[in-house]
């Protein structure tokens, strides 16, 4: 082997050894990484001819100069110095840290409202589901508790800070970035509804829930209700209490207005009348004599059983979007607040 | 700096490894701010053509008479830290046959690092009493921002600190 070959084994080794130590975030932007490795080998061979005293450096110049540069372990640190200390986790990821552990609480809590509901919807008792359903939401948050604390005390130490996970998601966008277009004004989006709305869906929902409770039509219909609905009746009124619930968290979001923890706290307590509904729905489908006996009676022809099942299916389906969707207002509010405007692409627009 | 203490006599001190690693560690906390300090001195002399890592290890080890010796690998990320806070622009360019990083102050580089001088400077003759030194700043040539410490030149025309914004005008001229 010449000496040329051996220095430059030597070199790449320590590269290597570098790049093996050095923190995720850099690892992560090849161009920087391979840049900082490629100074790094500069240096080397520039010490390297320094030792060698205007002749071609030797194996044992390289070898030298690399002794020089330090621990690869201590060059590495350098790039985890970032960050103030706090606990285990630095301070400049706290915010996200306590951000991730309550968003990891409500997921966790979501989870077990739908299989709440699921349970509720076939029938088992209430008790036992309920005591289940603290174990489960316990369970699943210690997991989550312990998985992100892992993640973020990783992320102090290697000097991760926040705007690294901006300037990774920017560098995510690049290549699918739009030619420049003509710069529209942008109208800031909302990230909840305005107060207004939540006001109307407010009265509508105490007005269909009182409208279910009380019945006000049952002298018409109830020829009709008792021959063939056996136990319709009360499901109406469970599913109006269930209206009037969230009308009234609707009606108190609409008064709170910009009050940014009221409103996150509120859109997790609807997320109980919404689960509800979807326990409602599922009794339908697990219990079909509540509507079926009645509507093949008056519609002898049609595929009663096919009909209702679809409908449940749908609006299962859409109670569970429903409550994603909150956790994702919620998430959206503690991230962007109540207004923002789309600054990204903007700024993308602005490049030549 | 400690890693000049090449030899040490039998039973002194620094021998205790105790007191070696207490003394490494204070060195290198120390030694964190100056370093990036002496390195943005070091390229500010290059206003033009820049400098590279290898050069301004060099520049720095002549200038201190080797007292301050910047662990050569770790140079490197103390240069990253400075470009990514915009505090430096690098630049390869060829030279003596080998693309060399080059790294040049932006203004508000040029700007932080006044401010940094002054508030070092200022610092280190408030701390004098306290360590039987003396230091004598150059207070005929450079007004120090009495509120942030920004150092000026005495000739530059400026009525306010381009750091804090305070009104300099007439500050022992």
């Amino acid at each position: 082997m010449n000496e040329n070959n051996e220095s430059r084994i030597l070199i790449d080794a320590f590269k290597v050894e570098v790049k093996k130590k050095l923190p995720i975030w850099l690892k992560a932007k090849e161009d920087e990484l391979k840049d900082f490795l490629d100074e790094l080998e500069d240096h080397i061979w520039d010490k390297s001819s320094e030792l060698a005293e205007g002749v071609d450096p030797q194996v044992m110049h390289v070898r030298e100069a690399i002794r020089l540069m330090g621990n690869p372990r201590k060059i590495a640190k350098e790039f985890r110095t970032r960050g103030t200390p706090k606990f285990f986790v630095t301070e400049e990821l706290w915010p996200w840290y306590y951000r991730s552990l309550i968003f990891s609480g409500i997921v966790s809590i979501l989870v077990t409202m739908i299989t709440m509901a699921f349970k509720l919807g076939k029938g088992d008792p209430a008790g036992a589901i309920v005591g289940d359903a603290f174990w489960e939401m316990f369970v699943g948050f210690a997991f989550a508790f312990a998985a992100i604390t892992l993640l973020f005390v990783q992320l102090s130490y290697h000097g991760f800070l926040p705007e690294d996970f901006k300037r990774m998601a920017e560098e995510e966008i690049k290549p699918h970035a739009k030619k420049p277009k003509k710069k529209r004004p942008k109208k800031p989006k909302t990230v909840l509804p305005t107060s207004g709305s939540y006001l109307f869906e407010g009265i509508v929902g105490l007005v269909l829930g009182g409208v279910l409770i009380f019945y006000p039509f049952a002298n018409i219909n109830e020829p009709f209700m008792t021959n063939f609905m056996v136990g319709f009746p009360e499901w109406l009124k469970l599913v109006g209490g269930v209206f009037v619930i969230g009308g009234i968290i609707r009606f108190s979001q609409a008064l709170i207005g910009k009050r940014l923890r009221l409103q996150q706290m509120f859109l997790v307590l609807h997320i109980i009348p919404t689960s509800l509904n979807l326990a409602l729905f599922l009794r339908l489908l697990f219990n079909p004599n509540l509507i079926q006996v009645a509507l093949q009676n008056r519609f002898v022809d049609a595929n009663i059983p096919l009909i209702v099942k679809t409908i449940v299916i749908i609006g299962a389906v859409l109670s569970i979007l429903g409550m994603f969707g909150e956790l994702a207002k919620i998430a959206k509010l503690e991230v962007k607040g109540f207004t923002y405007t789309e600054i990204k692409y903007e700024k993308r627009i602005d490049v030549k | 700096m400690f890693r000049n203490i090449k030899t040490y006599r039998e039973g002194a001190l620094i021998e205790d490894e105790q007191i070696k690693s207490y003394v490494e560690s204070f060195e290198s906390e120390l030694l964190r701010g100056i370093s990036t300090l002496s390195a943005l001195s070091i390229i500010q002399r290059h206003p033009d053509e820049g400098i590279y890592g290898y050069q301004l290890l060099k520049e720095l080890e002549q200038e201190t008479g080797r007292t301050l010796i910047i662990e050569e690998g770790t140079l490197y990320p103390i240069l990253r830290k400075l470009e990514r806070d915009e505090l430096v622009v690098s630049e390869r360019k060829d030279s003596g046959g080998r693309p060399r990083k080059y790294y040049k102050l932006t203004t508000k580089g040029t700007e932080l690092y006044q401010h940094m001088v002054g508030f070092f400077s200022k610092l280190l003759e408030a701390i004098t009493p306290l360590m039987d030194i003396e230091i004598k700043l150059p207070e005929k040539k450079f007004i120090y921002c009495p509120n942030c410490t920004n150092k000026i030149p005495q000739e530059a025309e400026v009525r306010f600190c381009n750091i804090c914004g305070l009104n300099i005008e007439g500050l022992s001229k």
